[in-house]
């Protein structure tokens, strides 16, 4: 048998919590608090515990999907992305950069977020970004 | 210390007298529970850290030992323990979890200072192979602080600790002897989900005592408790009651019947010497 | 302990083991003794299906006192159901004590069938044990629920 942790960030909110995923001959089986690490400390809220059981959620969304004559279909990433991509563009070019906007999300690292800042002002060219957490 | 024991895991391993040494790893500065497999990994393991080798898994609710000898029966696994993890194995074998007689036991002890951390009473397994045991703190002076106490006092004080809970199930979750497979504290009788905080003191009463005849008092649940919830104070408060009325100590023997789950009546187990 | 109005009725819920304690009750009714009309009595088979969980949701639900009764030791028509009992309600009053509830409205009696006068006798005691220690704090819970 084979058992052993991989440490990583919790996907649920910004706060930067890390813990392991258990893995056990190749399958998820939890999520165990890491003691040492400087941000949760060993600490984890009711999210994090269970961060292991919407991987395998058959409610998940594991293909991207693109509207077409109204109904969702499914698609590949590459379709997907060239699909946003030329969204994107056209819209900037028709409308200017500031007719686009980025929401960011609490359910992403801060690093991610920062990526997404950088990625909203420096390639899209607008100061449109805000984030899900504004309440 | 740490010498020595990579040495004799290493041994066993190398001359097949177990298929996986079970420890701690440290990697990256982090250190975690390892299945080893190969006497070259062992540079990895590590002791002395609080970090439990025992902890139930979610959502299979059991742990790693039983999860290895119900994959693997009859092989032999070599498990690195402190006084609580073992503590721990010991209660989870009388609940028919793990068959105690197909691992080898490896315990080391740990120093007073851990110990005086732990608020821990023995801090060292029956099985001590390596290092020298230390006499842990008594649980009198701790738990002073509420037995001292009126009544009252009492209810203001755990209903400000209380109120603090966010329902993370953490204390649950990392507790080494939290197996069942239907969980009271999920129990909407007790605390509705989405209420927060959970009732006075409905949730907590729960797992109390739930856990009085089992806990073994290695203080997992308040380190995992994000809110510095003192639960330990209450356990060993039962931990003692347990002791005085029903001569009955956790995780001493696997061959024991947790009390309050059996029917034998206190005497016979004092008439029995155990 | 908030004071005691002078007209306060503790409610008590009396979880009675069916073969025993129930018929007890029921002797002291059928000879018309005389006893206070605090209680609210629940049949279960034996003492020893009284879950504590079932004790702390009394009193979370506004009981002022919570009364066990089971068959005496050696007389439980499931051998050794009270055994459980007698074990696990002295560590559910010394958790109550230790969380703040006073363990004084938790009380276990054994009662046989034939012991009507009993049963009569450990309710006026518990009514007045009760009166004196005020209604439960935890009355109401948290949330109304
Ligand atoms: S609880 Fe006791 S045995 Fe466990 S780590 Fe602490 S001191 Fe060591
Ligand atoms: S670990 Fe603390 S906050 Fe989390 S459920 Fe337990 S008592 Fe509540
Ligand atoms: S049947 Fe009366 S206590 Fe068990």
């Amino acid at each position: 048998m084979n058992y052993e942790n991989v440490l990583t960030t919790c996907p649920y909110c910004g706060a930067g919590c890390n813990f392991y995923l258990q893995i056990m001959d190749g399958e998820l089986v939890g999520v165990l608090p890491c003691k040492d690490h400087p941000v949760s400390q060993g600490k984890l809220c009711i999210k994090g515990w269970t961060a292991n059981e919407f991987v395998t959620s058959p409610e998940r969304l594991t293909k991207p999907l693109i509207k077409r004559d109204g109904k969702f279909v499914e698609a590949s990433w590459d379709e997907a992305l060239d699909a946003v991509a030329a969204k994107f563009k056209a819209t900037r070019e028709n409308h200017g950069p500031d007719a686009l906007a980025v929401l960011a999300s609490a359910k992403i690292t801060n690093e991610e977020n920062y990526a997404l800042m950088k990625f909203t002002r420096a390639v899209l060219g607008t100061n449109n970004i805000d984030h899900c957490a504004r309440l | 210390m740490l010498t020595e024991i990579r040495k004799h895991c290493a041994d066993l391993l190398t001359r097949k007298q177990v298929a996986a040494v079970y420890g701690l790893r440290e990697r990256d500065g982090h250190t975690a529970p390892y299945l080893f497999t190969r006497a070259e990994d062992l540079d990895g393991l590590t002791v002395g850290t609080k970090v439990p080798v025992t902890f139930t898994l979610r959502p299979a609710k059991k742990n790693i030992i039983s999860a290895f000898q119900e994959k693997c029966p009859g092989q032999k696994i070599a498990v690195l323990v402190r006084g609580c993890d073992e503590r721990g194995l010991y209660e989870v074998a009388k609940r028919g979890q793990i068959q105690v007689a197909d691992l080898a036991i490896i315990g080391y002890a740990c120093d007073a200072d851990q110990a005086r951390a732990c608020h821990c009473p023995r801090p060292h397994p029956q099985n001590l192979k390596f290092g020298e045991k230390v006499q842990g703190p008594s649980n009198e002076a701790f738990i002073a602080k509420i037995v001292n106490m009126s009544v009252a006092e009492r209810e203001a004080f755990w209903r400000a600790q209380f109120s603090k809970c966010i329902k993370c199930y953490g204390c649950r979750n990392s507790c080494p002897v939290c197996i069942c497979k239907e969980c009271w504290m999920e129990n909407d009788a007790f605390s509705p989900t989405g209420w927060l905080p959970p009732d006075f003191p409905m949730f907590h009463f729960v797992h109390f005592y739930h856990l009085s005849d089992s806990c073994i008092e290695c203080g997992a649940c308040v380190d995992a408790c994000p809110m510095d919830i003192p639960l330990n104070l209450i356990r060993k408060v039962l931990s003692k009651k347990v002791q005085e009325e029903l001569f009955y100590t956790a995780g001493q023997d696997p061959e024991e019947k947790p009390p309050l789950a059996s029917r034998e009546e206190a005497k016979e187990r004092l008439e029995k010497g155990i | 302990m908030s004071s005691t109005p002078d007209n306060f009725e503790p409610r008590i819920v009396a979880f009675l083991c069916n073969w025993c304690s129930y018929t007890g009750a029921d002797l002291a009714g059928i000879s018309r003794m005389n006893y206070p009309a605090n209680v609210r009595a629940i049949r279960l088979m034996c003492s020893g299906s009284v879950k504590p969980f079932f004790i702390m949701s009394a009193l979370h639900k506004g009981a002022d006192g919570v009364l066990i009764g089971g068959c005496h030791i050696g007389d439980c028509h499931y051998q050794t159901g009270n055994h459980l009992t007698k074990k696990r309600i002295p560590i559910t009053r010394e958790l109550l004590g230790a969380l703040g509830i006073d363990p004084r409205r938790v009380r276990l009696e054994w009662i046989s069938a034939a012991e009507g006068q009993e049963f009569a006798e450990v309710i006026h005691e518990f009514v007045k044990e009760l009166k004196a220690l005020g209604p439960n704090p935890l009355a109401g819970g948290d949330h109304a629920h």
